[in-house]
Order: C-alpha cells, then sequence, then structure tokens
C-alpha cells in the first residue's frame, strides 16, 4: 500500500497558473495587436477614401464648373449608390457644402457620419475617423474655387471574417502553448518535487523497516534538498553506529575462548541490532519516483501535436460536419486498435518499452504527416499516430497510481476531445494561414513531446519488496 | 525570494520561455494579419482605379471611336499615375497585346506581356511577377466585343512574416507584457509553493546538524521551527522517523556498553 503524500498536491493550481499566463498573456498580445494593426491601417484606409473621394469629387465639380449649384446636382443619391455598391468597406458617402453643412448622404452608416459631421465645428481638412471608418476629405471645385467636400468613409480597417480566422488560429496556437505549459509545469513538479518527495518516503519507510544501507540517488532543489540531506545524514550516523557495534563485538570476542562470555556477547550485538537489516553497499537504489505522469505529458504532447496537424489535410470538400467526423475519425479509430496491441499482444513486455515504442511510433507518423502531400501517405499517418497514441496511452495508464491520474487522464481526454474541435477549426479557418504555420508549431511540440519521452525512459529497476532481504543475525 | 525559490524559478523560467512562444507566435499572427489587411486596401484603392479607368475609356469606346484614336487616354493614365505614388505604370494595349498608351517613359515595350494578353477576357485580372503586381481588365466597345485592356502595376506589399519593424508591430508593448507576466506568474509561483517550501525550510533548520539528537529535543527554537511545518504530513513523518532513529540510536548505546562491560569483565 502506497503511503500518504507527504506534501499535499499543488499540481492543479501551479498548471493552472501556467496556462492561465498563456492565454492570459497571448490574449492581451493579441487585443493590443490588432489595436496597434487599426491604428497602423489608417493612412491605407485613408489612401482608399481619398481615391474614391477624387472620383466623386471629380463628377461633382465638372459638374459646378458647368453651371449646376452644388445643393441641386441631379442623380447624386444614385451616382453614390453605384460607388457604394463597388466595395463593402465603403460605408458612407457624405457631400458638404462649404460651409460644413451635410448636403447629400448616403450608405449604411450615412447617418451616424453625417450626425458626427454635423457635431464638428467646422469642415475637416484632414482625414479623420467617422463612424467607425476613415474618411479623408476631397473638395468639389467650381473652377479653382472650392464649393464643397466629399467624404468616403472606409471601414473598419479590419474586417470580421479576418479577425474572426485570427482569433480562431490564434485560440488553437494559446491552447496548445497553455497544453505545454502545463506539460512543463508537471514535468518540474515530477521532478524537483514529486520525485524527491518519493525518495524521502522511501527513506523514511526503508528507516522504519530497519534498513540503513541505502541511499537515495537523486538531487532536489531548496529545502526539500536539505531535508533529504539531513534525514540521509542521520540514517548514515546510525549506520555507522551499527557498524560500530558490530565492530565492537568482533573485538571484544578476540582472547576469549570461554563460550559463556562469547554467547554473551554475540546476544548483546543481536540485541543491539534487532530490527536492523543488512544490506550491501552494491544493492541497486530501491527508490524510484512514480514515472506516470511524465508519460502521461508525453502522451498529451502527442495528442496536442495530432490535433494542431489536423489542418494539414489536403482540400477540404463536402460539408463542414462529414469532413470533420472524417478528419477526426482515423487517429480516434486507430487509439482503440493500439490500446488493445499493447494490453492484449504486447503485454508480456515491459511497460516502459511498449510506451517507448507507442510514443515514437506516434512521433514517427506525425513527423511523415507533415511531409507527405499524398492523401493515401497521410491516411495512414493518421493511423499509424492514433496506433501509436493508443499503445502509449495504455502503457502509460495501465495500473498506474489512481491518486495521480485523474489531472492527465483528464487532459488526454480533453485533448481527444479536442481532435474533432481542430478540425472543425481548420474547415471553419481555410485560408492559407493555419498551414503556414502549424508545420512550425508541430515540430516545436515534437521536440518538446520528444525530451518528454526521453525522461520517461525507465531508467532504474523496481526494488524488491523489503520484506525479503537477508535479516540481520 | 526565499521561500519557494529554486521550483517557484524554474517554473518562472518555463514559463517565461512559453511566454515568449506565444509572443512570437502573436507577433507572426499579428504580422500576417496586417499584410493582409494593408494588401486587401490596396488592391481595393487599386481595383477602383481600374474600374474608373475603365468607365471612362468605355464611355469613349461606346461613342464609336476606336481604342488607338482616344486622344485623351494618354493623359488620363497620366493624370492618374501622377495621383498615386504607389503606381509603377498604367498601360492600355490592344487585343492584339500591341501597347497603345503607356507610362513608361523607358519605353522599351511594344508589347504587353503575354499573360496579361491571355487574361482579357476575364472581367477582372492579377499577375504577379518578381514583386510587381499588374491589375487589369478587358476594354469593351459599345457591342460588347473586347477591343484591348488597361493594366495597372504596383509593388505587391510584402506579405512575408519576417518584415516585422519595430515601427509596425507594438514590439516595446509586447516587451512589456512579457517582462510584466513574467513577473506575474513568477510571483504567484512563489506564493503557491511558499507555505511548503518555508514548512520545509523550518524542518530541515530544526533537525539541524543532526548529532544524535532528536528534533524535539533542540530546545525551544526548534519547536518554533518544527511546529511550522507540523501542519503539513512531512511534519509527523519525520517526527516518527526521528523517534525510530532514537530508539535504534538507544539500542545501540545499550548493547555497546554491554559489549563494553563485557569485555571489561573479562
Amino acid at each position: 500500500m502506497r503511503p500518504p503524500p507527504l506534501l499535499p498536491d499543488r499540481s492543479l493550481p501551479v498548471l493552472a497558473l501556467a496556462m492561465l499566463a498563456v492565454l492570459a498573456t497571448l490574449a492581451a498580445a493579441a487585443l493590443l495587436g490588432v489595436r496597434g494593426i487599426d491604428r497602423h491601417l489608417h493612412p491605407a484606409l485613408d489612401s482608399v477614401s481619398e481615391t474614391v473621394g477624387r472620383d466623386v469629387a471629380g463628377q461633382a465639380s465638372r459638374a459646378v464648373t458647368a453651371g449646376v449649384p452644388f445643393d441641386r446636382l441631379a442623380g447624386v443619391p444614385a451616382y453614390l449608390d453605384t460607388i457604394l455598391a463597388f466595395d463593402p468597406r465603403i460605408v458612407a458617402i457624405v457631400l458638404l457644402r462649404a460651409d460644413g453643412v451635410v448636403a447629400h448622404a448616403r450608405g449604411p452608416l450615412a447617418g451616424p457620419a453625417a450626425a458626427a459631421l454635423t457635431a464638428h465645428p467646422a469642415a475637416p481638412t484632414a482625414p479623420l475617423g467617422l463612424a467607425g471608418g476613415r474618411a479623408a476629405p476631397v473638395p468639389v471645385l467650381a473652377g479653382e474655387a472650392p464649393v464643397g467636400q466629399v467624404l468616403v468613409v472606409v471601414g473598419p480597417a479590419l474586417e470580421a471574417s479576418a479577425l474572426l480566422r485570427f482569433a480562431l488560429v490564434a485560440l488553437l496556437i494559446g491552447l496548445g502553448l497553455a497544453a505545454l505549459a502545463a506539460l512543463s509545469a508537471r514535468t518540474l513538479l515530477c521532478l524537483t518535487r514529486d520525485r524527491p518527495l518519493d525518495g524521502l518516503t522511501g527513506l523514511l519507510a526503508e528507516t522504519d523497516r530497519g534498513d540503513l544501507g541505502r541511499r537515495w540517488e537523486g538531487s532536489a532543489p531548496g529545502a526539500l534538498g536539505r531535508l533529504i540531506a539531513r534525514v540521509e545524514r542521520r540514517r548514515a550516523d546510525l549506520a555507522g553506529r551499527a557498524h560500530h557495534l558490530t565492530l565492537s563485538a568482533f573485538a571484544a570476542r578476540a582472547g576469549h575462548f570461554d563460550p559463556a562470555p562469547l554467547n554473551a556477547i554475540d546476544a548483546a550485538e543481536r540485541q543491539g541490532l534487532d530490527g536492523l537489516q543488512r544490506t550491501g553497499l552494491t544493492d541497486p537504489p530501491p527508490l524510484t519516483g512514480d514515472e506516470a505522469p511524465l508519460r502521461r505529458a508525453a502522451v498529451a504532447g502527442l495528442l496536442l501535436a495530432e490535433a494542431l496537424l489536423l489542418p494539414l489535410w489536403p482540400a477540404l470538400p463536402a460539408s463542414a460536419a462529414a469532413v470533420a467526423l472524417g478528419l477526426a475519425a482515423l487517429p480516434l479509430l486507430a487509439i482503440p486498435f493500439g490500446v488493445w496491441l499493447a494490453r492484449r499482444v504486447l503485454a508480456g513486455f515491459a511497460r516502459g518499452l511498449i510506451f517507448t515504442a507507442g510514443a515514437l511510433i506516434a512521433a514517427a507518423a506525425l513527423v511523415a504527416l507533415g511531409a507527405v502531400e499524398e492523401t493515401g501517405g497521410r491516411a495512414v499517418s493518421r493511423l499509424l499516430t492514433g496506433a501509436g497514441l493508443g499503445m502509449a496511452l495504455a502503457a502509460a495508464t495501465i495500473g498506474a497510481p489512481r491518486h495521480r491520474s485523474g489531472l492527465f487522464g483528464g487532459a488526454a481526454l480533453a485533448l481527444l476531445a479536442g481532435l474533432p474541435l481542430a478540425a472543425a477549426l481548420a474547415v471553419l479557418a481555410p485560408a492559407a494561414l493555419l498551414p503556414t504555420l502549424l508545420p512550425g508549431i508541430a515540430a516545436m511540440v515534437l521536440a518538446i513531446t520528444g525530451l518528454l519521452g526521453g525522461l520517461t525512459l525507465p531508467a532504474r529497476v523496481p526494488a524488491a519488496p523489503s520484506e525479503h532481504r537477508e535479516p540481520a543475525p | 525570494m526565499s521561500a519557494g525559490g529554486p521550483l517557484a524559478l524554474r517554473l518562472g523560467l518555463a514559463v517565461a520561455a512559453l511566454l515568449l512562444a506565444a509572443l512570437l507566435a502573436a507577433a507572426l499572427l499579428l504580422a500576417d494579419l496586417r499584410d493582409r489587411a494593408e494588401a486587401e486596401l490596396r488592391a481595393a484603392r487599386f481595383t477602383y482605379t481600374v474600374a474608373t479607368l475603365k468607365v471612362s475609356l468605355e464611355t469613349a469606346l461606346g461613342l464609336g471611336l476606336s481604342l488607338p484614336s482616344l486622344e485623351g487616354a494618354q493623359a488620363l493614365i497620366d493624370d492618374e499615375l501622377a495621383r498615386d505614388p504607389d503606381l509603377l505604370s498604367i498601360d492600355i494595349f490592344a487585343a492584339d497585346g500591341r501597347l497603345l498608351f503607356t507610362t513608361d517613359t523607358v519605353g522599351i515595350r511594344s508589347r504587353v506581356p503575354e499573360r496579361w494578353h491571355a487574361a482579357l477576357d476575364q472581367p477582372l485580372w492579377r499577375v504577379e511577377d518578381r514583386g510587381v503586381e499588374a491589375l487589369g481588365s478587358g476594354l469593351e466597345n459599345a457591342f460588347g466585343v473586347v477591343v484591348g485592356g488597361i493594366a495597372l502595376r504596383h509593388a505587391a506589399p510584402t506579405a512575408s512574416v519576417l518584415s516585422l519593424a519595430p515601427d509596425r508591430l507594438p514590439a516595446a508593448a509586447l516587451a512589456g507584457l512579457w517582462a510584466l507576466a513574467t513577473l506575474l506568474a513568477g510571483l504567484g509561483f512563489v506564493l503557491l509553493l511558499r507555505r511548503d517550501e518555508a514548512a520545509l525550510a523550518a524542518l530541515a533548520t530544526a533537525t539541524g546538524p543532526w548529532r544524535g539528537s532528536a528534533v524535539r529535543s533542540q530546545g525551544p527554537d526548534a519547536d518554533r521551527h518544527a511546529g511550522r511545518g507540523a501542519a503539513l504530513p512531512v511534519g509527523p513523518a519525520l517526527a516518527a522517523f526521528e523517534d525510530r532513529c532514537r530508539m535504534i540510536e538507544a539500542r545501540l548505546a545499550a548493547a555497546d556498553a554491554e559489549i563494553a562491560r563485557l569485555d571489561r569483565q573479562d
């Protein structure tokens, strides 16, 4: 039975903080950047406004120069409607008299634009923001004399579809990086806290069993490391005393030939060493940390890479739902096969070996997925990815202690559920943006996954239970 | 940063690296968004210019004039080029590809590229060649026959995500955001782990050099330190460990004394 943990589990708040930091920073950067881009695009909007306004002003100027009063220009609304129909970004066209009074206003946002101009103290002389867009004033001339102005309102700078695509991709990347942050935090917690605590637990348990000869070979930073070092020194001190007793008994026996004192010395030595076990210095270290969290972290990383690479599917035909289902189906169908393979066919092999094989198959198939162009090759890659993931998933979860499986089991399930989500995102964002960015991100994920996978390789043989060791004389 | 130092520091560094990656990804996405939006606005502007020129020229063609005989065409495209500094050239060409009017003052061309000529049947076409985009349209007479075309050339906007410049993206703001987020995350980790680390440090201090003495036998200061860690499960576990050590120690001492006595007896 596993002893109770020595420290409360802080994984959830630490992981939540790591994920929150990444997501909140990315969201803030996105908002900041979009506002910056909006400002940056003002000159481009002004140019469009000026180009269109110059054309409208040119038509009006010709009529006014020919003698038609600016207020009585015929057919202006119909003409402005043809201009408005040219581009949906032109949301209003306003003709102002020289005194700043609105003569004509057309367009979906003509009302707010006219109202804003009416509230303006004087006719604008420079490009300005109007009704959420930008407008550059262009004069209407009668000969050389200005008789009015044309303001073509163009905007907004960023279209809703572009913003939606940006938001979806940013969300996808944010989720991926947040998952990576969680994996990194979990790995650090495992290496610098969970494993040393397991080591400390083992040292205390070994002391309780009377085994003073073993040492924990790991290292831990900070106070935990100091505490473990002191516990080890304390145990070493006791072991030295036990060794001293053995030597004293040996020395005391020298020169005695009468069995009575020899027996008495033997009895005193046995009494002193009662409950202590004799272990050799060459015994393997018995204490191993629980590697299941790292294995689950690696599986989660592979699942994440798979989810990120989903949009690499070639041209998306038919309906969105069918495509999303089809994309998600291949790896999802293959995962149970991998689990079955690990549990039944490879049941005789070590769990770590199955995990490593599955993770390597999945990682190689993911790399191949990014490299091949043909649909058939990608289908095979996805099937192999699913099978590898299934094997790794099975090896990471079978027989693992329950108290730590919840979080990463949940993460794995969430990422499994994220596969169709990523497919849906791929359908919603068919622009070339996703395929251009994703291979780089996937490579980064794979690199970290490989690192985690390397950390999970079983380096130590679990110790035999202490009860079977040789008792003290 | 006394308590929670090393682990919080490692967590903070890991998160800082990922925040950097997140901000780099955000910068790339934002640059892409900016370049696309800018390119679309430029395209809208030039498309409008082409459409305006097309209407002007087709109005004249509708009167029965032939395209080569349009005397005002050269002035029209010259004016348009003068008004827009982003334009490289405007060409008007016949249906067979022969160049009729152009703002290209070098004048080494007599025919337009074959790709322009081939695209005449499309209402609006775009051809990009070595960073220069040509935008054009066919010109129809009153009978709907394509008698030529008009093409406008402009430098295609660089859509590369590497074209990041400090003045185009809020680089300083992103750097500040990174620093702030890293600081806040680091502080959060310190606060989250502070209690555990403080308790562990207290226990490590309370156990002292451990030269055969117990946690609870080192005076009131040790008691105070140990008390901070006693609330955590590690406290009772260490106390039990110390009890066990003291018991072993006492037994070893007693046996040692007994053996010494037996040795002296003879």
